[in-house]
């Protein structure tokens, strides 16, 4: 709203939740995003990751098979690096401090997830 | 058993008798054919060694019938006779005698290996000793079919029926094989004699001492009587071999002997296990004085417990079976019932015998530490069955805490979502005002849901480790907490257990000690695993009253730990844990 179609930031969402998901994809619509790929795990999400190069990767910590943590590595290494910020349904101190040592932008706590939120982590 | 051996001895005497006076008749045929020589004086000199072997045998047969080196020895002695049939003027037999004259070895070598109680029960013996026997037998028939009767003096050998091999280069490298593998046998056999000795401790070295004896005497004699011929030459080797060499060659038997009939009175050490044991006993020490007394340092004493399982002293878990390979057990009885077996070093070759007595002599003493070895097992069977409930409890307090995100938690959390979206997307003011004001209601439940699943088990136990959890807990604490634990990971049930008491302990100082700051530590000291909760409050807690902490220590004693409560050094209360880390927690058969 605040910024044209043109300048709308592109995302790769990852969570293997279906109806989450959704409903992310729906809040983001009202803000300068567009998601433009989903995946439920580390392997799908790479994989769109190299097909959509995305400005933004919502990544959820809690995967099947490789993590979060382990995708926000992959991701680290390319170049130039996505804008990463982790998700859960967790707190961040329930991470302790591997967090804070992930190469990322930023964690936000789902329930908290708003467009504002967002815009602050991957500006 | 013993009725049995009556009759074998003379029985093993005629024979011993009978093949003296064959092999002296055949050497006294072969003698009368050279004129002028001293034949009695060659006889004597030919006959006298294996005779000190038969009659060293026959007498340890005697002595000390329980064990087989006497017939061994006499075996010795016997098959030394083989090569008189040397000078026999028979074909095919006097090149078989020649051939074979050296398997008189191979009993001498089962005496050296198995001494003081001539069984063939540890497995490498029992190969060196077959290794042996085809060595010698192989290396014996090549040596008979390549003994050609033309380079013998006139009228000295007789024709050689087997005679196949004529080719001198073929009999050359054959004797080089023949050299190499002997040499190779005599290795192995040093080695195993060697290794005998290591794990041997006090009493059973000094059983060995005949071995080592004989053994340096034999190697001194053969290496004085080299060092002869490079010096003087073969002439004075031979006179060497033949006065000096044939002394030697009967002092073994003699030493073995002596060392059997002296070992019987080593029995006498039976005394001292007794008197040790007068001397009170502890737990474990039983096992000691056997061990001392046979002089096996890797003796194991397992008791058998009524569920016909054995378990040692401190009650662990023993599987007789699987004490590794080769390892002998003997079976302990009293009153015609098994109650304990003895692992020992086969190569020691621990006489049964002895050990049966020295368990008749403990008596009581090794009934009492069964029923204490039971008693121990069953008391640690309990405790490993608390602790794996304790493990169980913790993995459905994980497994809840994860189904609360994963499911109700994320299903909410897409509702406030969406409830957001459709906050933003409405141009109504009152509606964007109710969704809003439902979009709180939601997070506020959330909130609460995740307190619900953190208290059920703390998630960053589990992705972190105990000192992110501490961390966590300082951070939610409204007292200020400091917090100095190792980052390591350790067992779950011990992050579990400590972090529990210090959530608890920091629960306690907040409400009732009126504290003003909390110190949390935790440090590895070995293999145990401390931690201290330390406060500045009022003191005065008591474990056993009111306080969480109650529970708590049955859950560190399952995992074998201890908890005290007291107070600090400088008032205030201290809360302390010990906790073993021992990896599986689950039962298992120790070793």
């Amino acid at each position: 709203m605040r910024d044209d179609v043109g300048m709308r930031r592109t995302v790769l969402v990852v969570d293997d939740h279906a109806g989450f998901r959704a409903s992310l994809r729906e809040l983001l619509a009202i803000g300068p995003f567009e998601v433009v790929a989903e995946a439920a795990d580390s392997e799908a999400a790479l994989e769109a990751f190299d097909r959509t190069r995305p400005d933004v990767v919502l990544l959820d910590v809690a995967l099947p098979g490789t993590d979060g943590f382990g995708v926000a590595e992959v991701l680290a290494r390319h170049d130039p690096p996505p804008a990463v910020v982790l998700i859960s349904t967790r707190d961040a101190a329930d991470y302790g401090p591997r967090i804070g040592a992930a190469p990322v932008r930023g964690f936000v706590q789902k329930a908290a997830l708003t467009v504002g939120a967002l815009e602050v982590l991957v500006r | 058993m013993r009725r049995q051996r009556r009759r074998v001895v003379p029985a093993l005497t005629a024979v011993g008798l009978a093949a003296v006076v064959l092999a002296e008749w055949v050497s006294l045929g072969a003698y009368a054919r050279v004129d002028g020589d001293n034949v009695a004086g060659q006889l004597i000199h030919d006959a006298l060694p294996p005779t000190v072997y038969l009659v060293a045998g026959i007498a340890a047969m005697h002595a000390r019938p329980e064990s087989r080196i006497g017939f061994w020895l006499w075996l010795a002695g016997v098959l030394t006779f083989t090569g008189n049939f040397g000078n026999a003027l028979v074909p095919g037999l006097s090149q078989l005698s020649i051939g074979l004259q050296d398997i008189y070895l191979v009993p001498m070598g089962i005496v050296i290996l198995t001494y003081p109680m001539g069984r063939l029960d540890s497995p490498p013996v029992r190969w060196l000793i077959g290794l042996a026997v085809i060595q010698i037998v192989a290396v014996g028939l090549f040596v008979t079919a390549s003994l050609d009767p033309a380079d013998c003096a006139p009228g000295w050998c007789p024709a050689n029926p087997f005679l196949l091999i004529r080719d001198g280069g073929t009999v050359a490298a054959v004797n080089v094989i023949g050299q190499v593998t002997g040499g190779a046998l005599w290795l192995a056999m040093a080695l195993i004699v060697a290794r005998r000795y290591l794990v041997a401790s006090g009493t059973a070295r000094r059983l060995l001492l005949p071995v080592w004896i004989a053994g340096l005497l034999l190697a001194a004699s053969g290496v004085a009587s080299l060092v002869v011929e490079t010096v003087r030459g073969p002439a004075a080797q031979y006179a060497y071999d033949y006065w000096v060499g044939w002394v030697v060659s009967m002092v073994p038997p003699v030493v073995f002997l002596a060392g059997l009939l002296r070992q019987r009175l080593d029995r006498a050490g039976i005394a001292t296990f007794v008197e040790e044991l007068a001397n009170g006993i502890t737990v474990g020490s039983l096992r000691d004085a056997f061990a001392r007394l046979v002089g096996d340092t890797t003796l194991v004493l397992a008791f058998r417990m009524d569920d016909g399982g054995y378990a040692d002293a401190q009650g662990t878990l023993v599987d007789p079976s699987a004490e590794g390979e080769g390892r002998m057990v003997t079976s302990i009885e009293r009153g015609g019932r098994e109650i304990a077996v003895a692992i020992t070093d086969p190569a020691l070759q621990t006489d049964p015998a002895m050990l049966r007595a020295a368990a008749a002599a403990a008596g009581l003493a090794l009934d009492n530490e069964r029923l204490t070895a039971e008693v121990r097992a069953r008391v640690e069977a309990i405790r490993t069955s608390r602790a794996r409930l304790v493990e169980a409890a913790d993995a459905e307090r994980v497994r809840i805490e994860r189904m609360l995100h994963d499911g109700a938690q994320q299903r909410l959390v897409a509702l406030a979502l969406r409830v957001r979206a459709l906050a933003a997307g409405t141009d109504e003011p009152a509606v964007s005002m109710r969704l809003d004001a439902l979009g709180a209601d939601l997070d506020e439940a959330l909130a609460e849901l995740r307190d619900l699943a953190r208290g059920i088990h703390p998630a960053v136990l589990v992705q972190a480790g105990l000192a992110a959890a501490l961390a966590a807990l300082a951070e939610r604490s409204p007292l200020p907490v400091l917090v100095d634990v190792p980052d390591i990971r350790l067992p779950a049930p011990i992050e579990s257990t400590a972090y529990y008491v210090a959530a608890e302990a920091l629960t306690n100082a907040t409400r009732h000690a009126r504290a003003t700051s909390v110190t949390i530590s935790a440090w590895l000291d070995g293999a145990t695993f401390h931690m201290t909760v330390l406060d500045d409050g009022v003191g005065g807690a008591d474990p056993r009253h009111g306080s969480g902490l109650a529970g708590l220590e049955d859950r560190v004693a399952a995992s074998a730990g201890s908890l005290t409560v007291g107070g600090g050094p400088h008032g205030g209360t201290l809360v302390e844990i010990r906790l073993p880390i021992r990896q599986p927690t689950v039962a298992q058969p120790a070793s």
